[in-house]
């Protein structure tokens, strides 16, 4: 079914359950009634809210003050490899749990916390003591809470606390995603040595932060930041922010906050479950593909093409297709990996698409004949 | 009396004038919030919020012309509030089983079939087939860019595709 078909089929009118049509239309005929009800349903909503956070602040105290006698009492990073007492110190350590699978590159970090309670060691590199990484400007306080290396990218969760508790207003998508983008000079520095030579690399990209709404005040969220090549070694993340802005629920307005936040957070790479596979193979029109990394939650295609071309990238496994993310790079397709273990890969490589990939038109097996003579360059590789 | 008209009049909180606007974008409501919803209940309760919220904040809308997108807008935010309480999940294999179970399963609609898919190409789907949303103003609606809409409808298609050969097979569609 093409197209026109399509939308023909779609636009028709379809039968409403009567119980909902009559609904609806009771709630249309008393709309005036109703909307006062409701304001005065909300006064009562933020009243209770209200009561609820003096609580909430009370117990935070008492948790605190338990934390700190149980790390004075001794030990090493006990405190965050138990989860329990992590769980109740506001924020700290739990995020990835509550994010992991709603981001643009699922998977699953939060196991993190399970490696901790073995290795102290790495959860020391992996979970952020508050104090040090928390910086507050213009009634706004960014606070770092996990960091994690694949090998190519950072990934890093904070908390954001706004004292005027405006994050009510931030728009939210189907998936429970909040964006809040961040605005500044951000790099990943990583050293490394060349003989005795120290050097340092360098990467700076923009960033999306991708999470949630807690409450009016505060957002919890993660940003991936791309490292400017694939490596090994440990690093920082810098980050030097002078605006935090968000779409508004009405998603034609943005609310910008300007000020000044500066952090510097280590991290420690773990490329344990991440593989760079050489393939340097590429046709008799210069297109083709490089080389490719795979790591817990992404895909990276390093292509070769004539310059200015733009080439489209389409990665298949046997779960289907994987979703295709937007790159800074551009000599490199980034894919999520969504939870998927990928055995073989099938890459198709076309040269100038036209509007995106639609004119890739992959329906199944019995296409991908055709999809193959379509494409310019084709490769299956396997991954495991 | 024309859509254009009734919004000027709804804005000023005419109440006869408002009840009919929402009564002609009754249709679009209800297949976007099944899109995302499959409750009948739920789907009832986003539409009754979705009216409430539009009645109350008609005055704050800056042109006319925006009206349809503003409305999907709220809709959105509506059953993305009961979409995380409920906690509703897709399961792709529960397919079969629902078309044997369903009245006249022998003549499954396409809307019922997007049931089988995750919400997120679902709703991409129905706001650019049957709302006829651009892929730039669904970008806008979704607060996602324009390349991961072209890959959801890409991807939500090829699924709906193979749901239906699926069916096909089978018996059930016409």
């Amino acid at each position: 079914m093409d197209d026109k078909e399509l939308i023909k089929e779609w636009k028709k009118d379809v039968p409403i359950p009567e119980a909902i049509w009559k609904e609806y239309e009771q709630t249309l005929e008393h709309i005036d009634v109703l909307s006062e009800e409701q304001v005065k349903r909300e006064k009562i909503k933020q009243t209770r809210r209200f009561e609820l956070r003096i609580i909430r602040n009370q117990k935070k105290i008492w948790v605190a003050a338990v934390f700190l006698t149980i790390f004075l009492a001794g030990g090493t990073a006990f405190c965050y490899a138990n989860p329990a007492i992590a769980s109740k110190f506001p924020l700290i350590g739990t995020i990835f749990w509550q994010i992991e699978d709603q981001v643009s590159f699922p998977g699953v970090y939060s196991d993190l916390h399970i490696l901790s309670e073995n290795n102290s060691e790495e959860s020391a590199k992996n979970i952020i003591q508050e104090k040090e990484y928390s910086v507050t400007n213009n009634g706004i306080t960014i606070t770092a809470s996990e960091i994690y290396c694949d090998g190519y990218s950072v990934y890093l969760t904070v908390t954001i606390q706004d004292s005027k508790g405006r994050f009510k207003n931030i728009c939210s998508y189907l998936d429970n995603n909040a964006r809040i983008d961040l605005c500044g000079e951000t790099e990943s520095r990583s050293s490394y040595k060349i003989g005795e030579e120290e050097k340092v690399r360098f990467a700076k990209t923009n960033i999306c932060l991708e999470g949630k709404i807690i409450d009016d005040n505060t957002y919890i969220g993660m940003l991936k930041l791309d490292r400017k090549a694939y490596s090994k070694e440990d690093g920082d993340v810098s980050l030097d922010l002078y605006v935090l802005s968000y779409t508004n629920n009405d998603t034609t307005t943005i609310t910008q906050i300007d000020g000044k936040w500066n952090l510097t957070v280590p991290y420690a790479a773990n490329t344990e479950n991440s593989k760079v596979i050489e393939v340097n193979k590429i046709n008799e029109n210069q297109i083709g593909v490089k080389k490719i990394i795979v790591t817990p939650y992404q895909l990276i295609v390093f292509c070769e093409k004539p310059e200015d071309a733009w080439l489209g990238c389409k990665a298949f496994t046997k779960e289907g297709e994987l979703e295709y993310n937007n790159t800074q790079r551009e000599e490199a397709g980034i894919f999520a990996l969504n939870n998927q273990t990928v055995k073989t890969l099938h890459l198709y490589l076309l040269y100038n698409p036209e509007d995106g990939f639609m004119a890739l038109n992959f329906m199944g097996e019995k296409e991908e004949e055709k999809v193959k003579e379509m494409c310019d360059f084709y490769i299956e590789i396997p991954v495991e | 009396m024309e859509k254009e008209s009734l919004i000027k009049k709804a804005a000023e909180h005419d109440k006869e004038a408002f009840s009919q606007l929402m009564k002609q974008y009754g249709q679009d409501l209800y297949k976007v919030a099944k899109a995302i919803l499959r409750n009948d209940e739920d789907i009832a309760d986003a539409m009754q919020e979705t009216a409430l919220t539009c009645w109350e904040k008609i005055g704050t809308l800056k042109k006319n012309q925006y009206f349809k997108t503003w409305l999907i807008r709220i809709l959105i935010n509506h059953c993305n509030a009961i979409y995380r309480k409920r906690n509703q999940y897709v399961l792709q294999e529960i397919l079969p089983e629902q078309a044997e179970e369903a009245k006249g399963y022998e003549t499954i609609e396409w809307l019922d079939m997007l049931q089988c898919l995750e919400e997120k190409y679902r709703i991409v789907l129905i706001l650019y087939y049957a709302e006829e949303f651009k892929v730039k103003e669904i970008a806008k609606l979704l607060c996602i860019s324009q390349s991961a809409v072209k890959q959801r409808l890409f991807t939500g298609r090829k699924k709906l595709a193979m749901q239906f050969e699926y069916l096909q097979e089978k018996g059930c569609t016409q």
